[in-house]
């Protein structure tokens, strides 16, 4: 969602800010702005839409200083606009924000008691205000942020610049994350280290209610409780942290090549050479003492819980309960003292998944969360924290996270399998070769890159698409669907296979391309009687399978897809390749922007 | 469970050797300019640190091969460095070096042959 930078430096601040805020693009956004001090001027440029329109506007107007914020904003209150961009300004003071500050109402009523008006329909114009009304009221600039800071309810992370104050900074974190980066005799604020990546990485992360004093040589952070806080500075890898498509045309195409890569990282950080078991590292956990799993998360992230339940119930024969995080709280569902609660979000910001996280604090047994980011806050307050080692995700839509994610709950299923006893020790063996096996088989499903692509090409005429699965490719159905809406605005839905005379065959008709994902497993022959109810009302099939399962059902379909044979544990991991690069080559053919797909946003940072 | 992770390695290096070739192919497609040469130079360490990396074991059938491919690769970017240092193009400059040991050819072959 909404990105944040800053930079106190020693050179012009503006083409810094907007390299930055390039380097946040990926998290979306609809209009962009930057604030500098010169000569103790504050002034500042905004434009609705890319950052292209920002940086034409400075050409033609610049904006010197060295001293400066910047924001890439995806709107919330009020619609993208120039007005409504960010730095709001208010008298002597310019504020960033990215978040939600749910009091904003009252603070407005509150403020228009004192004779003050607004221009924006923000929340973030309350923030400007409030800071200036206490600047009139005699407070310095530190002590008025820190004061309107106190005031605000919600999640938010903010960074404040001042008329008059050339080598200051005030920033405060409380639900969104924000970053310190420490330079020479220079100092940074973003909103991850991806967007200070170039300038340095000596970073420190704020913590939850922490708000900081930035001068060019000191960094000074208190707490909520106004403390002084001793906050640890990190040197991150750069290489980890640079985002660079390479050849690829878009970051998606990048990351879906990646795969093979990044699942074997994952693979090998729990299953390292020479473990017979799954390794979870620095825990106890012990699954034979659990009695049921609940899993939360949002988008994507939830049809890989959604998978993850089959493993959990077929292997290790556990109960599991999969819910939507935004949904989560409201059905206020008990969770015992022997129930494991467990998160999965790629940032690990997730707004809606880290409040069910809260939620479940003091009842679960145990708050396990499987993440990208390992410094996040979701990870933060877990009790056990897995990193999926996917590394840098810029493309909006999940593609490598998601078959991490799997690769990290299957293992985690495997740990629970052997934990309670449900898998004979050979059958754990055959599981775990398989999935040691896994990155060269992704290698193949790659293969198809040109095949899926022809596929692709049929796909994009259409207006509606259907996907169908059974058993553990039920999901990935959902998941298929999800990437090609995202990308390609195509309307699609994702079906469990045995549902499609329940209502959805309805919408068959020779205009309706049907995906199947139908690895040539124990429910095959059923999920082929509902492709072949689709072709007899015309409906046009792509069928993913592979050898056996095209040999045995190709006749009459629109398109194959062919995957290499898979132990069928693997199938939803091997078969999101094919999902992926249908969507892929689906939103290339159509020309939408598939990094960064109207109007979503990377890391969803507010409920 | 085994606890050999021959396969996964094997799978990672193939990946990042496709990954490799393709940028291998757009450095000779479009000019041999340093943008795609930098690209290549990233990659190419990548699949240099798995390789040397300690736990970085494929068996004895593909030591002398992994052998070749690390000696090509350090020897690559080892020529890669210097004439980097030499020049310190831009990214649009034509950027060419030779001399370095070539790529061991048979190693495509083998590592597909341990996928089958």
């Amino acid at each position: 969602m909404c990105g944040i930078v800053g930079v106190l430096g020693q050179h012009e601040a503006a083409p810094i800010l907007v390299e930055a805020l390039k380097r946040l693009e990926y998290r979306g956004y609809d209009s962009a702005g930057i604030a500098t001090v010169n000569s103790g001027a504050l002034g500042r440029r905004r434009a609705v839409g890319k950052l292209v329109n920002l940086s034409d506007l400075l050409v033609h107007d610049p904006l010197p200083g060295k001293s400066g914020i910047g924001h890439t904003r995806w709107a919330t209150h009020g619609a993208p606009s120039v007005n409504n961009a960010h730095p709001h300004k208010a008298g002597p003071v310019a504020v960033v924000h990215n978040g939600i500050v749910e009091n904003y109402r009252e603070l407005r009523a509150e403020l228009a008691e004192h004779g003050i008006g607004f221009e924006t329909e923000t929340d973030t114009e309350t923030v400007a205000l409030m800071t200036e009304h206490f600047l009139k009221s005699g407070l310095s600039p530190i002590e008025a942020a820190f004061k309107t800071i106190d005031r605000l309810q919600g999640a938010f992370a903010l960074a404040f610049l001042f008329d008059g104050q050339d080598d200051l900074i005030v920033a405060a974190r409380k639900g969104s994350p924000l970053a310190i980066g420490h330079g020479d005799s220079e100092m940074f604020v973003g909103s991850d280290a991806i967007a200070l990546a170039p300038l340095t990485n000596k970073i420190t992360y704020l913590e939850e209610g922490d708000r900081a004093v930035l001068t060019r040589t000191s960094l000074e952070i208190r707490n909520e409780a106004g403390e002084l806080a001793n906050r640890e500075m990190r040197k991150i890898k750069l290489d980890h942290a640079r985002a660079d498509k390479g050849e690829h045309k878009h970051f998606m195409a990048k990351e879906i090549a990646e795969q093979p890569i990044v699942v074997a990282e994952a693979i090998r950080s729990y299953m390292p050479t020479g473990a017979d078991q799954v390794v979870l590292p620095d825990t106890d956990l012990d699954f034979s003492k659990l009695d049921r799993l609940t899993m939360v998360a949002c988008g994507t992230a939830f049809y890989a819980c959604l998978t993850a339940k089959y493993w959990f119930e077929q292997l290790a024969k556990m109960p599991v309960e999969v819910d939507i995080a935004s949904e989560f709280r409201y059905r206020e569902p008990p969770i015992t003292d022997r129930t494991l609660a467990l998160f999965v979000s790629q940032s690990g910001e997730t707004a809606d998944t880290l409040a069910a996280l809260r939620y479940c604090e003091g009842k679960a047994d145990k708050i396990v969360s499987v993440v990208n980011v390992p410094e996040s806050s979701i990870a933060r307050e877990s009790d056990v924290a897995l990193p999926i080692h996917a590394g840098v995700e810029i493309g909006v839509a999940s593609t490598k996270a998601f078959t991490c994610q799997l690769s990290v709950l299957l293992m985690l299923a495997l740990k629970a399998a052997a934990d309670r006893g449900t898998l004979s020790d050979e059958e754990l063996a055959d599981h775990a070769a398989a999935l040691r096996g896994l990155p060269s088989v992704l290698n193949t499903a790659l293969d198809q890159n040109r095949a899926i692509r022809k596929s692709a090409q049929r796909l994009s005429e259409a207006r509606d698409v259907l996907f169908l699965g059974r058993g553990l490719m039920y999901p990935l159905a959902m998941e298929g669907a999800l990437k090609l809406k995202e990308i390609s605005y195509i309307h699609a839905e994702g079906y469990a296979s045995g549902e499609l005379k329940h209502g959805p065959i309805a919408l068959i008709d020779k205009h309706m391309p049907v995906v199947v994902m139908a690895p040539r497993d124990a429910v095959f022959d059923k999920t082929v009687s509902n492709m072949q109810e689709v072709m007899a009302r015309k409906g046009k099939v792509i069928l993913v399978s592979d050898d056996d399962g095209i040999a045995e059902a190709e006749d009459g379909v629109w398109s194959t897809i062919r995957m290499p044979h898979i132990h069928p544990s693997l199938a939803p991991i091997l078969y999101s390749v094919p999902a992926q690069l249908l969507a892929y080559h689906t939103a290339v053919a159509k020309g939408t922007d598939v990094d960064q797909p109207r109007n979503l946003a990377k890391s969803v940072t507010v409920e | 469970m085994g606890s050999d992770n021959r396969h996964t390695e094997i799978g990672q290096l193939m990946a990042l050797m496709r990954m490799s070739k393709r940028e291998y192919e757009q450095y000779l497609a479009n000019g041999r300019v340093f943008r795609h040469a930098r690209h290549l130079r990233d990659n190419n360490q990548k699949i240099l640190n798995l390789i040397t990396s300690d736990d970085f074991d494929l068996g004895p059938d593909l030591t002398s091969a992994i052998g070749d491919l690390t000696e090509h690769l350090q020897d690559w970017a080892r020529c890669w460095d210097k004439e980097n240092d030499l020049r310190t193009p831009k990214d649009d400059d034509v950027f060419v070096f030779t001399g370095y040991k070539t790529y061991p050819k048979h190693l495509d072959a083998l590592l597909q042959a341990h996928c089958d």
